[in-house]
Formats: structure tokens, sequence, C-alpha cells
């Protein structure tokens, strides 16, 4: 099975065109011992057989047609039939980079709109084209912090995603970027560990900037309206930010947030094990210069029409080569439209009634749970979607009686700072239904006994 | 509405109102969110994204999307991306509910389908390469080469061996040293020879015991595979320093020759380049890694492995650099080269290259006498021409060359690159292209020269048929206006 249009006969005619006897002596540059290499590799199939054995492998996925309670960074949301309708046309999904911009005002276009989204979803000035994922869009921010303020400190919350926090440390340690946990307390980020001033304070003044999540981790809500005024203000203020919350939560730029960033998931985007979602980085229109990643601009063609092109192109890998601000090339372009696509789809009322019915079923998920014999919260605090639970028996074993029974009934949070014992991560989103709800509550209560 | 009218942003057709009801009816009562929230977290206005109908929206993108240019509309010979054929079937087999419904912490056992399809792929992406060992975190080609960056460092650390510096022809893509200066290094800048390939003497000069890493593309970025790699390897070993494979340029040679058998250490992989998964307009693409026995134990975690039978995660593992990305990488975009690899076999993914070169060789040829190529030797599966020679070409330039293609409806080669070739158009066709492609393309090429003759004016100021002519960038970046006002 291959993809190539020569017959036979076209590709020896291409061949003598060239002088040449045999395909071999398109390779007489690579030295002889190298050639043919004795790989191991499994016989071509046809597409028939392809989508037979790739159906059987989708078969052994058991979680994904179990009832999900899991969150974690990733969510279950409901997404219109349009948003994939829309990504997959051809013009968008074979489609590269927008080098030459008369060609690509579809999806130049498509950016600036995605910007817009997001400038106004985070109340900043300006957001980037898209980074990997939330992860590697933390770690870009940490560093963009570090070159606006040439300071090489970095404080992050411990009720940051953990995966997002491990992928910090790869990024800042080969830079000699020095990181710090601020510490948790009851479930949301201790404020007197970060108060400057304060005799044993984390944020001093090589801090470049502090970077707390909201709704954290443990779905708990911080106290974001606290944490400009504890920083000194010569340090940055962070956040990363569910993108879904912000159809009722407020803006991260009404509370003081210099770099907003976070994952685009929420917005549309299928499980898919965990990718592609995309990274987003929102900030300040003073900090644009430092923003990695690619921006669209607007502007004017010859004729006066309005046009769009990539733009400040001198901060990147392209242009200025070891000295950019980031690596980054290739992005998530595609996960980036199906965000757009997907908020213009929903609307302000569908944004905030998708993340209000995410909000109502985590509560009442919580409360008839709660109310079982031996299960408390742990946290008691004002939580978003997802909220942690101690069970009267080990986690393991409700999780792998739970998955016998049907359902992925949470994550296994493993005792860290500020979590004494084991816990288990527990989300609803506005998919979640009343019968899954139900039985839910019913299955626990069942497996308690 | 005429193609090349303005289309308004969605911004512009926000018309009010309500806006649609998504979400199913509520039974019963429902408690209001300030109930449940405290009224200080939450907003006071409503989000400022205008209410436009599912109709209009599905108009608007559909009309976007006439503004782009594709592969599955055109010729797209866009040097160093390997713009071939994407097959539709990768895209739907990625798009099983069984692969895009499954939770990143669903667990192994629940998960053993996509672990084990993850599981192949590294090995199938070890023995093409020929090394021992791979992962696929890596979300694009540059989060591969700061994957493999970071390892070359952690495994000189190992050793105790402060090396700090990495070398970096003048003809590399900008990401190499922008990832190996992320990675903490220094970068040397090595000056190519006059043959366009790694000059061994100025190699010499700069190998010494602070050299990490020699960062290569083979074939280099003009298209000609370095045929002293082998006294290269010797050189960069004999120093102490590491060989990293940039795989932007893989297609020319996957099946035919291995990096590992070149005696490089570690390799990234554009999964969305060499096995054709769609670019997505700028991503997402995919970029593994696979290294030498000897920096397996740096590999990114998670890791996906094999223990009596099942797939397991492997979150920790004492050397490693750390964690990469939030989850296992772009999964979607490796089960579509998965599916893509799977069909092919070796035989195919062989042809691939075989015609990928075939088609590039005969190109080069079919415009040999139009436009001169800046080096002679023998081209792999692209070419660079040059337009510097004024004397010839007048105000010809790539960038009218470019923008004349674009009227004559093929995409543009690359433009401008590499760096070391002045006025430089860079040439993929890949093997998806058929010979009456390649010769209307090399027509295209000479009609433009005729045009020029008898109406420079016209095509000093293309493209014309385009819903946009040429962009003021300078006024896009003097006046930057990222984010739509009312």
């Amino acid at each position: 099975m291959d993809f190539i249009p020569h017959t036979p006969d076209e590709f020896q005619s291409m061949l003598a065109a060239l002088n040449l006897n045999d395909e071999k002596e398109l390779f007489r540059t690579i030295p002889s011992n190298l050639h043919d290499p004795d790989i191991s590799f499994p016989s071509p199939l046809s597409e028939m057989e392809i989508t037979e054995s790739m159906q059987t492998a989708a078969g052994e996925n058991r979680g994904s047609k179990l009832i999900s309670f899991l969150g974690g960074g990733a969510y279950n949301h409901f997404s219109p039939q349009a948003v994939a309708a829309l990504i997959s046309r051809s013009e968008f999904a074979t489609a590269y980079t927008p080098y030459q911009p008369e060609v690509s005002q579809g999806t130049l276009q498509s950016i600036y709109e995605f910007q817009t989204l997001m400038c106004r979803l985070t109340g900043m000035d300006v957001a980037n084209a898209s980074m990997y994922d939330a992860a590697s869009a933390l770690a870009e921010s940490a560093l963009m912090a570090c070159r606006i303020t040439r300071k090489e400190k970095i404080v992050v919350s411990a009720g940051v995603n953990p995966h997002y926090r491990r992928v910090l440390k790869t990024y800042l340690d080969p830079q000699g970027i020095e990181w710090i946990e601020a510490p948790i307390r009851d479930g949301a980020t201790d404020l007197d560990a970060l108060k400057t001033g304060a005799v044993e304070t984390i944020v001093d003044d090589r801090c470049a900037a502090f970077f707390v999540q909201n709704p954290n981790y443990y779905g708990v809500l911080e106290p974001v309206d606290q944490f400009r005024g504890v920083l000194d203000p010569k340090t940055l203020l962070g956040t990363v930010v569910n993108p879904h919350s912000l159809g009722i939560l407020k803006a991260p730029g009404e509370w003081g947030a210099d770099i907003v960033t976070g994952d685009l998931q929420p917005l549309g985007m299928p499980l898919q094990f965990g990718g592609p979602y995309a990274g987003f980085i929102a900030c300040r229109q003073k900090h644009v210069r430092q923003l990695p990643g690619r921006l669209a601009g607007r502007t004017t063609d010859a004729d006066g029409k309005i046009g769009y092109v990539l733009t400040l192109q001198t901060r990147e890998q392209h242009i200025r080569r070891a000295k950019a601000t980031s690596n980054i090339c290739t992005n998530q372009a595609l996960c980036a439209l199906a965000a757009a696509i997907y908020m213009f789809l929903m609307g302000p009322k569908g944004l905030r009634q998708a993340a209000e019915a995410s909000v109502r079923n985590a509560h009442i998920l919580q409360e008839r749970l709660c109310s079982l014999k031996g299960v408390e919260a742990v946290f008691p605090k004002p939580f978003f979607h997802e909220f942690l639970l101690h069970l009267p028996m080990p986690l393991n074993s409700f999780i792998s009686a739970a998955r016998d029974m049907g359902v992925l009934p949470g994550i296994p949070i493993a005792p860290a700072g500020g979590l004494e014992r084991e816990a288990l991560l527990v989300c609803a989103t506005e998919k979640t239904r009343k019968q899954d709800i139900d039985f839910y509550v019913e299955m626990m209560s069942r497996i308690l006994e | 509405m005429p193609m090349d009218a303005n289309e308004p942003t969605l911004f512009e057709l926000d018309h009010g109102g309500e806006g649609r009801d998504w979400l199913p009816r509520s039974g019963g009562e429902e408690k209001a969110i300030d109930d449940l929230l405290p009224g200080e977290s939450l907003r006071r206005e409503p989000l400022n994204v205008p209410i436009v109908s599912e109709p209009e929206v599905v108009r608007h993108f559909t009309r976007l999307s006439r503004r782009n240019f594709c592969i599955d509309s055109g010729f797209y010979p866009l040097g160093s991306c390997t713009m071939k054929y994407n097959p539709k079937i990768n895209d739907a087999l990625a798009a099983l509910p069984g692969f895009s419904q499954l939770h990143p912490e669903a667990g192994m056992e629940a998960s053993q389908g996509t672990l084990r399809i993850l599981y192949e792929m590294q090995t199938y992406l070890a023995a093409l390469t020929g090394l021992s060992g791979a992962a696929l975190n890596p979300c694009a080609g540059a989060h591969g080469e700061l994957c493999g960056m970071m390892m070359i460092r952690a495994y000189h650390q190992d050793q105790g061996d402060k090396r700090t510096t990495v070398l970096v022809p003048d003809s590399a893509h900008g990401t190499n040293p922008a990832s190996a200066a992320m990675a903490g290094f220094k970068i040397a800048e090595l000056k190519s020879g006059p043959d366009g390939c790694v000059d061994i003497e100025e190699l010499k000069r700069y190998l010494n015991e602070e050299t990490a890493a020699l960062m290569l593309t083979n074939p280099n970025t003009l298209g000609l595979f370095e045929k002293n790699i082998l006294e290269i390897e010797k050189l960069v070993h004999d120093a102490g320093a590491l060989l990293y494979y940039d795989g932007a340029n893989l297609n020319a040679i996957s099946g035919v020759a291995r990096p590992g058998d070149m005696g490089f250490n570690v390799v990234h992989i554009n999964l969305h380049k060499t096995f054709s998964t769609p670019h997505g307009g700028g991503g997402p693409g995919s970029g593994p890694v696979a290294v030498c026995e000897k920096l397996k134990p740096y590999l990114p975690v998670p890791l996906i492995e094999k223990e009596n039978g099942q797939y397991i995660i492997v979150r920790d593992s004492e050397k490693s650099i750390g964690q990469l990305s939030t989850f296992f990488g772009n999964v979607g975009v490796i089960l579509r080269a998965y599916v893509y690899m799977r069909m092919l076999g070796l035989e195919g993914i062989r042809k691939n290259s075989v015609t990928a070169v075939l088609n590039a060789r005969y190109l080069q040829s079919r415009l040999k006498d139009l436009i001169p190529s800046e080096h002679d030797g023998d081209c792999m599966h692209e070419f660079v021409l040059t337009l510097k020679d004024h004397d010839r070409f007048g105000d010809l330039n790539v960038m009218a060359m470019a923008k004349n293609l674009i009227d004559r409806g093929f995409h543009a080669p690359t433009v401008y690159f590499p760096l070391i070739v002045k006025e430089a158009l860079m040439i993929e066709p890949t093997e998806t292209e058929s010979k009456r492609t390649l010769d209307a393309f090399a027509e295209a090429v000479a009609s433009i020269f005729e045009e020029y003759q008898t109406d420079p004016e016209r095509v000093l100021h293309a493209p014309h048929e385009t819903p946009v002519r040429k962009l003021d960038e300078v006024k896009a970046a003097r006046q930057p206006d990222l984010a739509y006002q009312e």
C-alpha cells in the first residue's frame, strides 16, 4: 500500500531523464556500507486490514467505555459537532504554518480571532497563537517572566497540577533558574508564606514571578484577589487557569495577573489519551516582545484591504536563532482553531451554562458522596468542578472495584505537601448526567459495605 | 459574494440577543451559582464573546478556509516541511471513540490498546533509525530537539564532564541553536564548506573538551547528504562529544539508511513530515526521539514499557531528564503516523524515500536551465536554487518568484532559507506528486521568466490572483494589532 502516483513506466522514464540506470544510484552519495540496513518491521496492511487492527486496539481501551469522573487537567466536555466538522476541512488541516500570507488568510484570520477570544476570556491584552500544552506553556511563561524581570527565581504554588510542575522543573533546571514551591494550607496556597517583608518569605526580591493555578489541582478556588497585594510589586503574578471555568469566574486580568496560561483542551478537544491539546499564554501589551510563540496581526494589503500576517517575528527562532524567546516553531494551530470555533458556537451563554452545569453537578455529587459513612471532603473550601475525598478504605481497592462496575471514579492522589494521606480527585462536568451521579453514589455505598 | 471580498471577523457579526441553549433543560430546581461559589470569584459582566448562530459560524470558517492553500488543493513544495499527501484513513482511525474518548489518567489496565500502539511505535522508530530506544512525548520537532539536547546535557553531567558548547552548522534550522540554548548550552556556529557540507577542518578547529555535541541535519538543509558523515562521526566521538540528528529531512533516507548506523546518538523524528500527519496550519505535530543504548536512561518520562505481556506506564526513572509534556505527547498524531507506517510497511517507507529523491532530482533537472543550484552535488529529497545573479535575473528576486508561483496555483517553496544561500528557493516536492505536476511546476517557472520579459511590472507586483495582495508587514510590526477592538 502506498500513496505514490507514478506508474512503473513513469518511474523508469524519470530515472532515464537523469541518466540513471537504477534507483540505487539516487543514493550514491551515501557511503555504501550504510545502504540497505536490516530492519525488522511488520508487513504492509491494506486499508481494510489496518481498519480492523485499529478497531481491535480501540476496543482494548476499556477506559473509553466507562462512566468517567476523571479530570486532573483533561476534561470530558461537550463539543458541538460543527467544531470537528470545520477543523477537519482539508483547507485548515492540510495547510502548514502561514509563511505565505496571501494564500493563508484563512489560518491567519482564524488565529487573530482566536487571540482576540483569549484576550477577552482572560482579561489580558495579548495572547499568542498557542503552545504545545499547559505544561510547556507554564514553563515558557516562567522563562518569559525571567526575561522580563531579569531575575532567575520562580515560585510556584504546590496547588499547580503536578504534571505541570514536573515539566516546569525539566525546563528550568538546565538554565540554572531556581524554583521553589509555595506550600498549600487547607487546600489553597498559603498566603503567609508569600508575604513580602515576612521573616521567612519565599518571594524575595530575586523572584521573577509567582505562579498559582485557579481552580487549583485539587479543584479549590484560590484567594486570587489577595495575591497581588502580598507580592512585591516587581514580582510578576502568573496564573494557570482552566478556560472552561472562565465562563463564570472572574478574568485573571481583573485580579492583577501579568501572565495567564493554561490548556485549551476543555474548549472542544477530545480526551485522546492526553493530546493533542494546546497551551496558551496571554499577557500585558508591555510584555509582548518577550512573549514566545507565533502571533498573527492585522494589517493592510497593497490595495488597502484588510489582511493578516505573522508578526513581531524578531522574537522567534527562525530570525533570532539562539537568542530567540523560545525554540518553538510548529505549535498546535488546529487545536487553537478548534477552541476558537467552540467559543464562537457556545457564545457567552453556552460558556456560562457549561461552566455552571459543571459546578452544580460537582457540588451535588460531592454532597451526596460525603453523606456516605466515612467519606469526607478533604478541604472544606469553595471548589469548582473537582474535589478531593478521603475514603474509609484503601484507594486502589476502591478504584479497582469501581472499574469492575463500569466507573472510573477519580484520580488517586498520593500524600504530598498539604495533603496528609491519599485522596481521590473526583470531577464532574456538564456531561455528567443525573443517572451517572445516582449510579456513582449507589456504587460507592455498595463497595464501602 | 466574490472570493476576494473581505471576510469580516465574527466580532463584527455579533447580533446580540440571547444566544442558543446548548445544554439539556434541567428537570428540577437548580441552586443558584452564587450559592455554590463565593460572589467575589465570579464575573460581574457577561463574557464579551459575540453572539452568532451556528450557520453563521460554519459559513464564516468555511469562507475563511477557502482563503487557504492546502496540500489537498495543490502542489506545496515547501522545503524542509515535507508537505506530502495525508491519507484520510489516518484521521478516521485516530478518531475512533475507543481512542478519542480515552482519558490519560484512565489507568494502565483500562488503556491497553493505546499503550500497545505507543509501545509498538517506539519499537518501529528505534528500528527505522537504527537506535536502541525511543520516547514519544515531544510534541513537535523543536520539542524533540530540546529533549535531545537535555539528554545530552544530562549524560555529560553524569560522566562528570563539563561540556558547555553545542556546534551547529550555519545551514541549520533556527530551532537547532534555539533548542540547544534552551537546554543551557552555548552555541558555536560552524561555517559550511564550499560544497555546502560540513567543513572537516572547521569542525576540527571547534571540537574540544568543551564540546557537548554536534547537531546535524542529514541530508542537510541544502538537500545534500553529508558524504563525510563517517569521518565526522569519528572526529566528534573521539573528542568525547555526541552526535545529534535533526530528523526534519528523514523522508530522504528512511528505510534506505539509518542515522544510528552513521553513529548518531540521538535523533528526533518529525512524525508530521515523514509519516504524513496533517500539519494543521502549523500543528499539532509530533517529535519523538530515538537514542542509542547509553542515552536510554535519560529518556523523558513517562515511559511506556512491556512487562509480562502487559503495557505499563513508568512515571519515574532515576536518570531521566524528567517530564516534557503534561501527559504522553500528541497521541492523536502518533496514532495517525502509526496507521500510515503499518500500511506502508518497510517496503513502502523505503519506496517513499526513493520516490521523494527521484522527484526532487527530476524537478531540479527540469529547472536547471532556468535557475541554478547553489551547489553541484546530487540532491536528495530537496534542493536549493538561487536567484542571486542580478545580472541574469534583474529584479526578479525570490519573493517575486514565490508570489508569481502562487498566482499560477502553486504554493511557494521555502524562501530565503537556508541563510547561507543568497536569494534561496528551497524546493521539496515529496513522493506523492506526479510527474505531470512536476512538469507543470517547471513550466510555470519558465512562464514567469517569460512574463518578466514582456511585463516586468506585473511580475514584480504579484500576487494578483489571491484574496489579498502583498501585505504590509512593516505596518503590522510597527503598529501591532493583535486582537480585535470594537
